[in-house]
């Protein structure tokens, strides 16, 4: 929606925005020519998920905190068993942190499959949405849906269910898949590759604005490959640090326009997500992916957000190609869990959600009650980022119609996939007194 | 397809999805009216009528292709919860299969509820399956007003009070009259 002012000055505004998780609007403020304002407003209530958590037990949050998002629960499993099992010293088996991967990549299938072909993709084709799409573009669809159920059915052989798994727990997993089990998801995995690989021409053959965006971009390393379900942290300007060097780094501040918190990294807007993680680690991709990248025409790093489904489609092939390595690989574990005794502390985790890195921080006392709970999911972290791309595309394309710099503008917004549901769950409780 | 039971071949099939999620307040009614319809169709022994549960609206459009490794469905019944600003338990029946007009919904810009996942609500997922010819004759939506979706609420008294109601709306469409029984 659209409203030009009687005073020289004009609003972009989209009441509410189609095709992200969760509840959220867009605000830009022109005048004279000159880009005043931009909001991205998240108002989906916040829900207090940190406060929640504090005095629960140290094994309950990759049950609890999982409920936080429908899209990326595993990225919340992942990183609060990271954080527990950081706070009591103990690392996991090598079976155990690559049956997470395998899961994490069920995860990745099931989010990019959607993200790239159902919601990224009418934007470049110029549909009002995937509905419309379908109608012109059946085999898309269909064969993002082909893609999209490899992934569910991995989640759900691996994880128990295909929405929110069940069988993460702290130190592993409550039972562990049977080889059959397993080897039964390889024939959908490989063709859903093929699949993919062959989508990687329509991607990359879309017409992208010539934009480069100029934030610091961080992710996880690629120290046990691509970035995942571990690693420690890298920055574009050339900072390693482990995961417990977060906070030193990143801090969040109220903006009176949002339920989410605003992230910044050493006191200025960052990127977190496929951009960042594909420009810090496209070396470490499997070689399959890399010629995917070469093949969509993407060089070793990647500074324009509108080509984000390019690499999304990147990723998406090493994920299906990793997932059937882990599988062709897997000969068991010899226990589904370790344990992990409640101990006294602070504990940091951070994994690559499909959308960027999720970082979760826990205070623990003896018993393994939680004292204190800070999650920064992506979206919060990217919304700085996604305001000044706002503000420079529009600044930079004031020439076009009220109308098509609206849609333009909403579709910069979805170029982050952002997660609103996930972002504006950690308000502190003491919000509700402003 | 994984959690879908195979059902008696030769009668008339009808799936019951119970949409929703377990743990968000009042959202959690499609999963217990989905429970309790299976339990009576196990007791009746009608195995032409299959019952899931599903929390993500577009596991909707592969339940229903008929191209699948099940087939395809002459009758569907989601029950889920709903927001339209009726009374909380008011029960509405909505028709929405091929045989019916569209949802009128378009570019999947609805809301796609506390239960949706990114954009596609339970609308915007019949409306993709209704583009991809996936819909059956018959998909009968039976909604439940709903009053709360928070996060490990119990159902709300409104809704509790008509689980009852909800499983016998669910019940009168996905099942084709009793067999006549031979004199």
């Amino acid at each position: 929606m659209t409203h030009k002012l009687t005073s020289g000055s004009h609003v972009l505004s989209v009441e509410t925005l189609a095709r992200v998780e969760g509840e959220g609007g867009m605000h830009v403020h022109v005048q004279d020519g000159e880009v005043l304002d931009v909001h991205l407003r998240i108002f989906e209530p916040p829900r207090f998920f940190e406060a929640f958590l504090r005095g629960r037990s140290y094994t309950e949050p990759p049950d609890i905190t999982a409920r936080i998002c429908g899209i990326c629960p595993v990225a919340y499993q992942l990183s609060a068993c990271l954080a527990i099992e950081d706070a009591a010293g103990v690392d996991v088996p090598a079976e155990i942190r690559a049956l997470r991967r395998l899961l994490y990549c069920g995860e990745w299938i099931e989010s990019h499959a959607l993200h790239i072909f159902m919601l990224h993709a009418p934007d470049l084709l110029g549909y009002d949405g995937a509905i419309e799409m379908a109608r012109d573009h059946r085999d898309l669809v269909e064969s993002a849906l082909r893609i999209k159920r490899a992934g569910n059915d991995l989640m759900t052989v691996v994880g128990g269910r295909s929405v929110h798994p069940v069988n993460v727990r702290v130190g592993g997993f409550h039972r562990l898949p049977r080889r059959e089990e397993l080897l039964a998801l390889r024939p959908a995995l490989v063709s859903a590759l093929q699949e993919t690989i062959a989508a990687v021409p329509v991607v990359s053959g879309f017409e992208f604005p010539e934009f480069e965006q100029p934030y610091l971009y961080l992710s996880l390393d690629s120290t046990n490959g691509y970035p995942l379900e571990s690693g420690s942290l890298v920055t574009s300007d050339g900072l390693q640090a482990p995961v417990s060097q977060f906070g030193a780094h990143v801090a969040e501040e109220h903006v009176a326009h949002s339920n989410a918190l605003h992230a910044t990294f050493d006191g200025g807007p960052y990127v977190v997500g496929p951009l960042a993680r594909y420009s810090l680690n496209s070396a470490a991709l499997n070689p399959v992916a890399r010629a995917a990248a070469e093949a969509g025409g993407l060089g070793p790093t990647c500074r324009n957000p509108f080509r984000s489904i390019v690499v999304r489609t990147v990723e998406l092939i090493h994920a299906l190609d990793e997932a059937v390595a882990i599988i062709d690989a897997w000969q068991g574990a010899p226990v589904a869990a370790i344990e992990v005794p409640p101990t006294a502390g602070v504990g940091h985790g951070a994994t690559e959600a499909p959308r960027g890195l999720l970082y979760h921080q826990y205070r623990f006392d003896a018993a393994g009650t939680i004292l204190d709970a800070q999650i920064v999911p992506p979206t919060s972290q990217n919304q700085p980022a996604i305001e000044a791309d706002l503000r420079a595309f529009v600044q930079a394309n004031l020439h076009l119609s009220h109308e098509e710099l609206t849609r333009q503008c909403e579709v910069t917004i979805r170029t982050y996939d952002p997660c609103i549901s996930c972002a504006t769950h950690f308000l502190d409780l003491s919000v509700e007194h402003i | 397809m994984a959690g879908v039971p195979e059902p008696t071949s030769g009668l008339r099939r009808s799936l019951v999805v119970g949409l929703g999620s377990p743990d968000r307040g009042d959202d959690a009614i499609g999963p217990i009216v989905a429970g309790a319809v299976a339990r009576t169709v196990a007791a009746r022994q009608r195995r032409e009528v299959v019952v899931v549960e599903r929390e993500d609206p577009t596991s909707l459009v592969e339940l229903m292709d008929p191209r699948g490794p099940d087939g395809g469905w002459d009758t569907v019944v989601v029950v889920d919860a709903v927001r339209s600003g009726a009374a909380p338990g008011t029960i509405t029946v909505i028709e929405a299969g091929s045989d019916a007009p569209g949802l009128g919904m378009s570019g999947a810009r609805i809301d796609p509820g506390p239960g949706g996942t990114h954009g596609f609500g339970l609308a915007g997922a019949l409306e993709l399956a209704r583009a991809l010819d996936r819909l059956p004759p018959r998909v009968a939506v039976v909604g439940v007003e709903a009053a709360d979706f928070a996060y490990g609420a119990p159902l709300s008294d409104a809704v509790t009070t008509v689980v009852g109601a909800a499983v016998d709306a669910v019940l009168a469409c996905a099942l084709a009259p009793e067999p006549a029984r031979e004199a």
